[in-house]
This record gives structure tokens, C-alpha cells and sequence, in this order.
């Protein structure tokens, strides 16, 4: 709630408040430097929030990290992975330190294997992957263990069409399984066909929250990027 | 405990990338074939020393005196020329490193018992090891040829007499005294081996310093720019385990090529060190090094591997945080640079400066710096000061723990992340 990250005197978020219900793919949209990924970073942990408060599964950000670390996985915007471990490796890597049970270890990794759809090229480097594939992989180790909350910054950033759409699909059927999504995008169109509820974000504040029909209804628009400007006026 | 070995095994298969392992395979082998080109020219420049001679003498005692040096497996060839200044150009076009021009009445002189003149002239032609090293070989020569004019000179004056003991009637008698021990040896002979022991280990160390907190630092930095730290720090690890775990994975590389800059420079060391003939027989000084306490145990070694130890976890300590300061890899230079001027520093002194005699502002200073313990750990245990050896371990630990306190401080908060060393632009998105 009233959740704030100041930069040196200048508010990159100011006050944002919203509630994620459990199996959702909530969107914060916006156009770049409107808050979107310092929001993410305070809910994964990464940054420290320097006003208000947040609660991921009841636990206080700022008191429970760890505990909160257990129950969410982040992907940054752009990541990119250990250029010198084979795919497999790596999610093995990931797996080993995010799962304290073997078997879970295990099924994880198989899951996550399959997910990455990248087959025999797994066993390759990750510095020979392109950026779709490299994207694929980090997808894949975002949701492997099957978190309670996966945020993802970005998620299809700089892909082309083709692995952009992948990715969506492979959001959609996770949320459908039940996994809880909290995504960022400055794609209002992306966001439109992939999330449940959409918090409008600009300039560190949130304009509107609701599902995309009922913003577009509210706001007499045919798309969301028709809603923002309405808003940004 | 398991989360740790995992990362740790993580950092090592990160480090031992070509990029990282080449420069360093190269610079080992560079020692080696250095050593190796030094070797054979050493060997080259004792076999083919050759002395241009304008004898204008032509008498006994100079003909006895060449003779000597060819016996002592020098090339003597006769000058063509009929003065020195003739005798020198046509030495400067040939082969010869030096010329020896012996004036006309060498032999009179000898009669009479006047001191007489021989005239060098050291030609240089390049400034290389090998040119030095011959520069060397050719006063020796000299020496040589005098002592055969001395030992002609006695032998006329005192017919009968030993000429050695008219020539040298003190014999020197030296004895090198370490730590109450007394043993007759040569004394620049356990002075070269001392030297060679307490130059040839700090080498070793700043290089390892160097490197490893080099790496350390690009690891740190390269997680930063490609968000893998903020996937890190955002799983279920602790984050003091990722600090220590990317210590202790930088640290077990950097002891391997510890490791393998020890054998390198071995080799190179090895093939300098074994240019002139010893006074004494290896064993010799060998047995005499050891009466006087000078050849380090087991745990003199062990001893030294630790303070070396604490040094290099010291620079990883240091490093990681100064990495933490880069904005990216490219950036990584610029913020190491403050440790490795100081490492420099540390090293020069200690090898330059003894710290006991300079002023105690400087000599506080200079212990307070971490690594000069490591530097100075090889002199002191082979000193036998064992007890100033784990002072410096002790100070190394508290300042490698304060450091590494500091460095899971800044992990532990978003400081990892947000930390820069130039005034940037804070990110707004």
C-alpha cells in the first residue's frame, strides 16, 4: 500500500497500491520510465521500498524477505544467464538453489526442460543462443519450480514475433494451471491479450485499475493504448 | 551448505573460461620460454666469449698470461693492428666483446718489479641480458690475466716461494651469522640465495593479488550488467552464502594459478640464477643454509601459503566491493584501480624499503596496508620470526572479515544494485 521508491530526490514510484489475487496475470502498463520495473523490483526484493508497504502471501516485504524469496521467482527486464553454462546446466544450477528437496529439484528441472521447448540445444552453451532462445531458458527457469508468484519484467522485450507470441502462450496456459502472474510491459496491446486486470502506470503513479474490457468500456476506447492516452491527458 | 558448493562450483566454471585462461596460460608459458631463451643464451655466452689481445709485448709473461685464458675455455684471438686505436676498430668489426692492448716492456717491468699498465677497452654492442651478462664474463677475464701476470712477476721476485701466497697472503675466512647461528660460507652466495627466496616469492603474490581480484570484480560487475545478480539475490539463497561462495570460488582459482605462476617463474628464475660458477658446491651451501636455519620446513611453507592466503582473500574482499561500484564490465578497470595501486605499492616497498628502519609513520602505514604482510611473510619466516608471521595473519583475517562484513552489508541491501562509481542518472522505469 502507498508503495514509493526515491532516486537521488526524484520519485520513480509514487504511492502505487494494488492487490494481485492468487492465479491471475495482473499487467502494470505504461510507456517506459513510468515506475513499471522499479514497482517489480521492490515486490522481488531487489530494491527497498522508501515509503509505504507491501505484503506478498501476507509476508512484509521489508521484514520477511527471505521468506518472500521462497515464495516468488523474478525475471528482469534483459536479463541474460551464465554465458559459460550449457542451458541444462544452468537450470539444473537454478533448481539446485532454489529447491531444498531432490525430487522437487528434479521435477523442476524437468519441467523446466520441457518448457524451454530447446530440446537437444540445451546441452549447448548458452553464449550460442539467440536472444529468443536465451529468453526461453530464463522463462522456463522463472516457472519451473512452480512458484506462488512469478513477476516478469518485459517478458517479450525485443523478440520477435514468433517468440513473443510462445512466450504469451506459455503464460496464458501456466495462469490456466494456476500459476499467479505479475507482468510489465510497455506493449499496451501485449498486455490487453494476456493479462486478467491491468494497472495503468505513468510517471510513478497508477492511473486506473481493472480488467482491460471494463478500462476500454469505462473509457469509451477501442484498445488500452487508446485508455492511457485518455488518461495521460 | 549444499546451496554454497553449488554456487561455488558455479563461480569456478564461470572463472575458467578461455578469456580468463589464456592470458594467464600465456603469460606462464612466456615465463617459461623466457627462461628457457635465457638459459641457452647463458650458456652461449660462456662458451663463445671471445678476447681480442694486441700483445706489443711478446714476451714470456704475457704469452704464459693468454695462455691461462685459453685454458679457462676463452676464445683469445690477436687484434689486427699495429697501435690500439687500430686494433680497436678491427675488434669492433669482428666478434670480440673486449680488447686487452699490452704495452711494449711488460716483461722489463716484471724484471724490474714496476708496476705496469694493461689496457681494456669493454666493447658494448646492445644493451640485452646476454650483452651484460658478457660484460661480466670479460672482467673476469681480466682478472684472470692479471693474476697470470702477478703470479710470472712473484715468481721471478721470490724464486722458490709460493706465488699464491705472495700474491694473496690473507685468505679470507667468511662466515655468515643468522640468529645466533654462526657458519663459514660464502657470503654472496647465501646473500644471492636470500635474495632469490625473498624477491621470487612477492613476485608470485602480486601477480595472484592482481589477477584475482581483477576477477572477482569482472565477476561481480558481469552479474550486474546481465541482471544475473538481481536473479540471483532475488532466489531463495542467502545472500552472505552468494559473498562467500563468489570468495571462495575466485580464491580456489586464483590458488591454481598461484600454483602454475609458481612453476612458471620457477623455470624462469632457475635459468638466471645458474649463470657463474658457484664458490662452494651446491651441497655446500646447501648444508650450510640449513645449519643456519635458512631453508624453510613444512610449516614454514605452510606459514607463508596462509599469510599468502589472507592476502589474497583480503583483494577478493576489496574487489567485490569495488565491483559492486562498476556500472559494468568496461567500467571494471577504473574501480579496481585504487587496490591495485595499492598492492603495487605494498609490493615495491616491502622489496625496495626495509619497513624496521623506516619512520614509524611510514612503517604504520605500510603495515596497515594487508597485503604487505604476504610480501613480507617469506623474509620473515626464513628469519625465523614466525611470531611477526601470525601477527600479520591475524591483522589479514580481522581486515578480510571487516571487508567481507562490509560486502554482505551492501548485498544484503539493494546497495549491490544501486551503488555507482561515476553520478549517473538514477534508473526511472
Amino acid at each position: 500500500m502507498g508503495l514509493g521508491k526515491v532516486y537521488g530526490g526524484l520519485a520513480a514510484v509514487d504511492g502505487v497500491s494494488f492487490t494481485v489475487r492468487r492465479g491471475e496475470v495482473f499487467a502494470l502498463v505504461g510507456p517506459n520510465g513510468a515506475g513499471k520495473s522499479t514497482t517489480l523490483k521492490m515486490l522481488a526484493t531487489i530494491l527497498t521500498a522508501t515509503s509505504g508497504a507491501a505484503r506478498v502471501f501476507g509476508l512484509d516485504l521489508r521484514d520477511d524477505a527471505e521468506a518472500v524469496r521462497r515464495r516468488i521467482s523474478y525475471l528482469p527486464e534483459e536479463a541474460g544467464a551464465y554465458r559459460n553454462l550449457a542451458g541444462d546446466d544452468y537450470l539444473r544450477f537454478m533448481a539446485d538453489i532454489s529447491l531444498d528437496d531432490a525430487g522437487a529439484r528434479e521435477e523442476a528441472f524437468a519441467f523446466g526442460s520441457r518448457l524451454s521447448g530447446l530440446g537437444e540445444r540445451l546441452r549447448e552453451r548458452i553464449k550460442t543462443y539467440s536472444k529468443g532462445m536465451t529468453r526461453k531458458l530464463l522463462l522456463a527457469r522463472t516457472v519451473m519450480n512452480r512458484p506462488g508468484l512469478a513477476i516478469l519484467d518485459e517478458p517479450t522485450s525485443g523478440l520477435d514475433v514468433l517468440n513473443a507470441f510462445e512466450i504469451r502462450r506459455a503464460v496464458r496456459a501456466l495462469a490456466a494451471e494456476g500459476m499467479t502472474f505479475l507482468v510489465s510491459s510497455h506493449n499496451m496491446l501485449e498486455v490487453e491479450f494476456i493479462s486478467d486486470r491491468v494497472a495503468i502506470m505513468n510517471r510513478g503513479r497508477i492511473l486506473a485499475c481493472d480488467t482491460p474490457s471494463a478500462l476500454k468500456e469505462a473509457h469509451r476506447a477501442r484498445n488500452l493504448e487508446d485508455v492511457f492516452v485518455e488518461l495521460a491527458r | 551448505m549444499r546451496k554454497f558448493l553449488v554456487l561455488v562450483r558455479k563461480e569456478v566454471r564461470e572463472l575458467l573460461s578461455p578469456q580468463f585462461l589464456v592470458p594467464i596460460i600465456l603469460v606462464i608459458l612466456l615465463f617459461m620460454v623466457m627462461g628457457k631463451v635465457l638459459a641457452r643464451q647463458n650458456m652461449g655466452s660462456t662458451a663463445t666469449e671471445t678476447i681480442a689481445v694486441l700483445d706489443l709485448d711478446r714476451g714470456a709473461v704475457s704469452a704464459g698470461g693468454l695462455e691461462r685464458l685459453r685454458e679457462a675455455q676463452y676464445q683469445v684471438e690477436a687484434a689486427a693492428g699495429a697501435d690500439a686505436a687500430e686494433a680497436l676498430r678491427s675488434a669492433e668489426r669482428g666478434r670480440a666483446t673486449a680488447l686487452v692492448v699490452i704495452p711494449p716492456g711488460l716483461e722489463d717491468s716484471a724484471k724490474a718489479q714496476k708496476p705496469h699498465e694493461l689496457q681494456i677497452y669493454r666493447i658494448f654492442r646492445g644493451l640485452d641480458v646476454r650483452s651484460l651478462v658478457s660484460a661480466t664474463m670479460g672482467q673476469r677475464a681480466i682478472r684472470l690475466l692479471a693474476d697470470s701476470i702477478g703470479t710470472a712477476a712473484a715468481r721471478r721476485r721470490f724464486p722458490g716461494a709460493d706465488p699464491a701466497f705472495i700474491k694473496h697472503p690473507i685468505t679470507l675466512r667468511e662466515h655468515v651469522v643468522v640468529n645466533g647461528k654462526t657458519e663459514p660460507a660464502s657470503i654472496a652466495e647465501i646473500s644471492g640465495f636470500l635474495q632469490s627466496q625473498t624477491k621470487f616469492v612477492p613476485v608470485v603474490i602480486f601477480m595472484v593479488i592482481a589477477l584475482a581480484s581483477q576477477m572477482v570484480a569482472l565477476t561481480v560487475a558481469s552479474e550486474k550488467e546481465n541482471k544475473t545478480l538481481e536473479i540471483l539475490l532475488s532466489s531463495p539463497v542467502p545472500r552472505r552464502t552468494v559473498v562467500a561462495a563468489k570468495i571462495a570460488g575466485s580464491g580456489l582459482v586464483a590458488m591454481c594459478f598461484t600454483g602454475a605462476y609458481m612453476i612458471g617463474l620457477q623455470v624462469f628464475l632457475n635459468s638466471i640464477v645458474a649463470q657463474g660458477p658457484a664458490q662452494y658446491s651446491e651441497t655446500a651451501l646447501r648444508g650450510a643454509l640449513v645449519r643456519l636455519g635458512l631453508i624453510l620446513s613444512p610449516g614454514g611453507h605452510a606459514l607463508i601459503g596462509l599469510s599468502v592466503l589472507c592476502g589474497i582473500l583480503c583483494a577478493l574482499a576489496i574487489a567485490l566491493i569495488l565491483g559492486i561500484l562498476a556500472d559494468d564490465v568496461k567500467a571494471v578497470q577504473a574501480a579496481n584501480a585504487p587496490l591495485f595501486v595499492t598492492v603495487l605499492f605494498s609490493y615495491l616497498m616491502t622489496v625496495f624499503v626495509d619497513p624496521a628502519g623506516a619512520s614509524a609513520g611510514f612503517r604504520w602505514m605500510l603495515y596497515a596496508i594487508p597485503f604487505t604482510h604476504a610480501f613480507l611473510a617469506p623474509q620473515n619466516a626464513l628469519m625465523g620470526r614466525h611470531a611477526a608471521v601470525w601477527l600479520g595473519i591475524a591483522y589479514q583475517a580481522a581486515v578480510f572479515a571487516a571487508f567481507v562484513a562490509l560486502a554482505s552489508r551492501l548485498f544484503v541491501g539493494e546497495t549491490v544494485f544501486t551503488a555507482r562509481l561515476r553520478r549517473s542518472a538514477p534508473p526511472r522505469d
